[in-house]
């Protein structure tokens, strides 16, 4: 991690296990830097904020059959109705977008179709943070604001 | 021009000027570079996993009840090791959606 690289982490909004390890200062073993980490938590939140959906990114390794494995990760979320799971397995190359049944309903299976082409594109260039970030804000565009009778 | 003159200036000259190009290409900067992901290249980080902000609903005691259960099935420790889901296994909340692709 460069010297000059690392803004202020709101610690606070770095949460989960593997973000408090790498307040920590184990930034290293991720595939991160501080700089794109904190540009991906200000993705998350915001499409948290937005849209009142619980948006989770994962990147690593991924089991066999994928799609399964990815789902069943989305069902370990407080909330998976709510829920969004952005999967990235880069050893296999592979994308999976998860959305909760009530999520679904506001994020058509088209709208994730969209968002994890451009994600895939930018996979393809070697970016992942950028992806992500693309992927997540097109989610969050296209499930809107939540209804005031939903709430 | 003898022959030491020649050798200095059209072998050398260019050697010098080759070698520090390649100090300034691999030397410099090469230290602190970040490892990162390349596309067909072995991807040998850690897995993270993300979420914006801390499940709600502390317990009493201050604990997280949804940190905890989450921390049962494939989410990972900060030690980097996982529980792998079969082994544990989660309510399935109904039909999702989604999409899927590789790059």
């Amino acid at each position: 991690m460069a010297p000059g690289d690392s803004p202020e982490i709101p610690a606070s909004q770095l949460t989960s296990s593997q973000l408090t390890s790498i307040a920590n200062g184990a930034a290293a073993a991720g595939p991160f830097s501080s700089r794109q980490l904190f540009r991906i938590d200000e993705a998350l939140t915001a499409a948290d904020r937005e849209t009142g959906l619980t948006f989770s990114v994962y990147v690593g390794g991924l089991e066999e059959p994928l799609r399964a494995s990815a789902e069943t990760m989305l069902d370990a979320l407080p909330a998976p109705e709510d829920s969004v799971l952005l999967a990235v397995s880069p050893n296999q190359r592979a994308l999976e977008i998860v959305t909760g049944i009530r999520a679904a309903k506001r994020i058509p299976d088209r709208a994730c179709e969209l968002a994890g082409m451009s994600m895939r594109a930018a996979f393809q260039g070697g970016d992942l943070a950028g992806g992500i970030v693309t992927g997540l804000r097109m989610l969050a565009d296209r499930a809107g604001t939540p209804r005031p009778a939903s709430r | 021009m003898s022959v030491l003159e020649t050798t200095l200036v059209f072998v050398l000259i260019p050697l010098a000027v080759a070698g520090v190009l390649a100090l300034l290409t691999l030397g410099v900067g090469g230290g602190n570079r970040t490892p990162r992901y390349r596309p067909g290249m072995p991807f040998e980080f850690t897995p993270v996993w993300f979420l914006s902000a801390p499940p709600t609903g502390l317990s009493v005691n201050g604990r997280q009840p949804a940190l905890e259960r989450a921390a049962a099935p494939g989410v990972l420790q900060s030690g980097g090791v996982i529980d792998r889901p079969d082994t544990v296994s989660v309510a399935n909340s109904g039909p999702k959606g989604g999409a899927r692709g590789t790059w």
